[in-house]
């Protein structure tokens, strides 16, 4: 039976920014090459190690310099938008068919270092010394406004501050996508690192700590996450409208899932139950079934609480035949609201190619038998969710 | 895969808040009869060297109630004014969220500063050298929708929207997306923000607010007064609220959400943007303009905002932009930030309830460059058909229609709400 392309979600262009540098090609050159270096950021006094990303040259990229006074990531949002809508052959503006874009856009932290100025000025010197430039460019959503400002994207505007950004902004954008005056979406995430933040992540035990072995290979300890930073953007467009304009569909996101495990403040449930319903409902709303998946993007922090209840949920849902687990995190660190969508493009860029990188094949993945990828979120404060990305099969 | 958007109704059978005027629903339903401001000197930090040092904090407020409930661990702020709006809510939609399917339950929430005022507070600390990380449990945004989870058994989303001023009407927005895609029966929506030093701080160095009274829509109006607090809605699938004979108080009949992609701070002047997105939440709605009878404005009592909203209104209701009653809450409660949407939505459902318009308290002289019919007293009438508008800083504008029941009695039951064509 033909499918009914008119409900598929198609991915038509994406965009990363990240430690590994601008692009889906660096993401995947970066993987399992040793690229990134877990060093104390440049930007702040600190001992943590941290995969910084690359700033964006804005002025150069969009031959306007009016955003390259923003904050990080603000820019680093822009950049990814970008990149996105080029891959798609989406043209927006002046000369361009009228189109209804929305953007949905997920943060953990949100602007970061600016809230921490905020933070730093009211505490030395008194409220009058903040700085309005500061104020409005620290609320959560002024990476998402200052996009649509930049693009001109006059459709809805959903901003989702979240521990897991990438299934929550998948499943929100699949739902507007469900509203008619809606032609496209841009699911985005971005995060960036600052002092306070790194710090507060470290004293919560997710953070590794200073000088402590990577953990890249399952003989060493999980010893918990290597934060970095960046955004990564997807252009979602209902499978119909991207035939009828002729896009190049680069996968379909065959599932959305967001959940959490109603268990404790900063304790989730060991027993996966979160997870355990994130996977389950991603894959009913795929119309799939666990056997039909060929490989899972892990999104562990690699803190032992994750990776048990990881284990437990896998165990769950796929018994004895849970497919080949593999981890980005190692590679390019872990970047909070960002990472479970890093994921998400790398996916993309495995069905592009119709390969996996070399080093996640070690897990056992036959190079080239890739169709469908499951890539699942776990975050702070009881917060999952899984996506299902497929080889559009039309 | 995206959903088939079904004809379930959404219904709104609870309704809890907190706020500087009212501590429930039922003593909302009075204090805005009563036209009462609950603008007054802050008392929860130093407000030294703001533009303002009035605003209107919940400083009646008693969480003692909230933790009897629970256990004793300190709580931040957010959780303390969500849950007290969450307690009334669930009492008064008199629904045991244990009987839900877990995974058909959600929790969508608006807010602009979250936790802030904790990690704030963490923050200073931790520059001293002490860190206390259990300060930690409550900062993310999410934390008070999550404690919801917990307490209800919720295992479907628990999403926190953080569009600025638009937050809460996006979350009941997507509460009604989320009922009409069939992926939920029961969602807990709505709003919260607490009065900060930061929020207080930023928006007086941008001089946003007023060193007096707010007074939107009024000629001489000068600004926004900042508040606080949380309200919480009880929404439910008709077909859900059918098989336990709730009584509904309202529908959620449409929405509309449109972005001006032109400035972070100052609004679209010709107003393009919030008459769209208006536009757009009466068609859902299955409206035309002339079905909507009480307009809960946005209404921040800054020059550009109600300048911008009432051009919009004329633009959308022609003429009768300017004598549709219309209210802005905010002149009681002060601007609630994320929680302004809800806020105004439990609005409506008291308005209802007390067989009034709500007054926009200081208001005197209309501004003839954008009239609309407020007046600083509450005015008798019964709206059903109720236009709630937020316009967002970063340009982001969300509407919601709502339909306000029948009878508005506690101890009997509402008549069902009409069905409309369905899709």
């Amino acid at each position: 039976m033909a499918p009914d392309l008119a409900r598929r979600v198609v991915i038509t262009g994406a965009g990363v920014i990240g430690s590994f540098g601008i692009g889906a090609g660096a993401l995947w050159d970066s993987i399992g090459a040793g690229k990134t270096k877990f060093a104390p950021c440049t930007r702040y006094p600190a001992t943590l190690p941290c995969a910084e990303a690359v700033k964006p040259d804005l002025r150069r990229m969009l031959q306007s310099g009016r955003n390259s006074r923003m904050s990080l990531v603000s820019q680093f949002a822009i950049a990814a938008v970008h990149l996105a809508l080029k891959q798609a052959d989406l043209p927006l503006g002046k000369g361009a068919p009228d189109r209804a874009v929305g953007i949905v856009y997920g943060t953990s932290h949100g602007p970061g270092a600016t809230t921490q100025e905020i933070y730093d000025d009211l505490i030395d010197h008194g409220p009058a010394a903040v700085k309005p430039r500061a104020f409005q460019e620290s609320v959560f959503n002024a990476p998402a406004s200052l996009a649509s400002i930049q693009f001109g994207l006059k459709g809805p505007i959903q901003v989702l501050a979240a521990s897991v950004c990438g299934p929550t902004v998948l499943y929100q954008a699949q739902m507007l996508l469900a509203q008619p005056g809606v032609d496209a979406v841009i699911a985005l995430c971005a995060d960036e690192l600052c002092g306070a933040v790194q710090s507060a992540l470290r004293v919560v035990r997710w953070h590794r700590p200073a000088g402590a072995v990577d953990g890249r290979s399952p003989s060493r300890p999980a010893r918990g996450a290597v934060a970095s930073e960046g955004a990564a953007a997807l252009i979602l467009e209902r499978g119909d409208d991207a035939v009828a304009r002729g896009a190049l569909t680069l996968a379909e996101m065959a599932g959305a899932a967001s959940t959490n495990d109603a268990w404790k403040l900063v304790r989730p449930a060991q027993d996966g139950r979160g997870l355990i319903a994130a996977m389950h409902g991603c894959l009913a709303d795929a119309e799939a079934s666990p056997g039909d998946v060929d490989m899972i993007l892990s999104s562990t922090a690699n803190t032992e609480v994750d990776d048990r209840l990881e284990a437990a949920a896998f165990r769950s849902v796929f018994g004895d035949a849970t497919p080949p687990v593999a981890s980005t995190k190692g590679d390019i660190g872990h970047a909070m609201g960002a990472a479970a969508m890093f994921d998400v493009a790398l996916a993309v860029e495995m069905l592009r190619r119709g390969r996996v990188p070399v080093s996640l094949d070690a897990a056992g993945t036959p190079a080239g038998d890739v169709g469908s990828i499951l890539c699942t979120g776990i975050g702070l404060n009881g917060m999952f969710g899984a996506i299902l990305i497929r080889r559009a099969a039309w | 895969m995206i959903p088939r958007m079904r004809s379930r109704e959404v219904l709104v059978t609870g309704v809890g808040l907190v706020n500087a005027i009212a501590n429930d629903f039922e003593s909302f339903v009075e204090a805005m009869r009563a036209g009462r401001c609950g603008q007054r000197p802050i008392v929860g930090f130093d407000a030294g060297g703001l533009r303002n040092p009035r605003a209107c904090e919940a400083a009646d407020f008693d969480p003692g109630p909230v933790y009897e409930r629970r256990d004793k661990r300190k709580m931040d702020r957010s959780s303390e004014l969500v849950l007290a709006a969450f307690d009334q809510a669930v009492a008064m939609a008199g629904i045991d969220l244990r009987g839900v399917e877990p995974m058909r339950g959600a929790v969508v929430m608006g807010s602009t500063l979250g936790g802030a005022v904790t990690g704030f507070r963490y923050y200073r600390a931790a520059r001293e050298g002490r860190r206390r990380p259990s300060q930690l449990r409550d900062h993310s945004m999410h934390a008070p929708g999550y404690r919801m989870c917990i307490e209800s058994g919720f295992l479907g989303p628990n999403l926190v929207f953080s569009t600025a001023c638009t937050s809460s009407n996006l979350a009941l927005a997507v509460a009604c997306d989320l009922v009409r895609a069939d992926k939920a029966d029961v969602v807990i929506a709505g709003g919260f923000d607490p009065l900060s030093l930061i929020s207080c701080s930023g928006f007086s160095v941008m001089r946003n607010v007023t060193p007096g009274i707010c007074r939107p829509f009024d000629r001489n109006r000068d600004g926004l007064v900042l508040g606080e607090g949380s309200a919480v809605l009880i929404v439910e699938a008709d077909d859900f609220a059918a098989r336990r004979s709730a009584r509904a108080l309202a529908a959620i009949r449409g929405y509309g959400l449109v972005s001006d992609a032109r400035s972070m701070t100052a609004p679209d002047p010709t107003a393009a943007g919030p008459a769209a997105c208006m536009q757009r939440a009466i068609e859902m709605a299955g409206l035309t303009p002339a079905g909507v009878d009480l307009i809960c404005a946005h209404g921040t009592g800054t020059v550009l905002n109600d300048q911008t909203e009432a051009r919009a209104l004329r633009n959308v209701f022609g003429p009768r932009g300017a004598e549709i009653p219309c209210a802005s809450i905010k002149s009681m409660i002060g601007h609630t930030l994320g929680a302004a949407g809800a806020m105004n939505a439990a609005a409506a459902v008291a308005a209802r309830r007390g067989g009034y318009i709500p007054p926009t308290v200081h208001f005197e002289e209309p501004d003839p460059r954008g009239p609309v019919a407020c007046s600083a007293e509450a005015r008798p009438g019964n709206p059903r058909h109720v236009l709630s508008n937020t316009l967002g800083f970063g340009g982001s504008n969300c509407s919601v229609v709502m339909e306000l029941a029948d009878d508005s009695g506690v101890s009997e039951r509402a008549r069902p709400i009409p069905v409309r064509a369905r899709t």
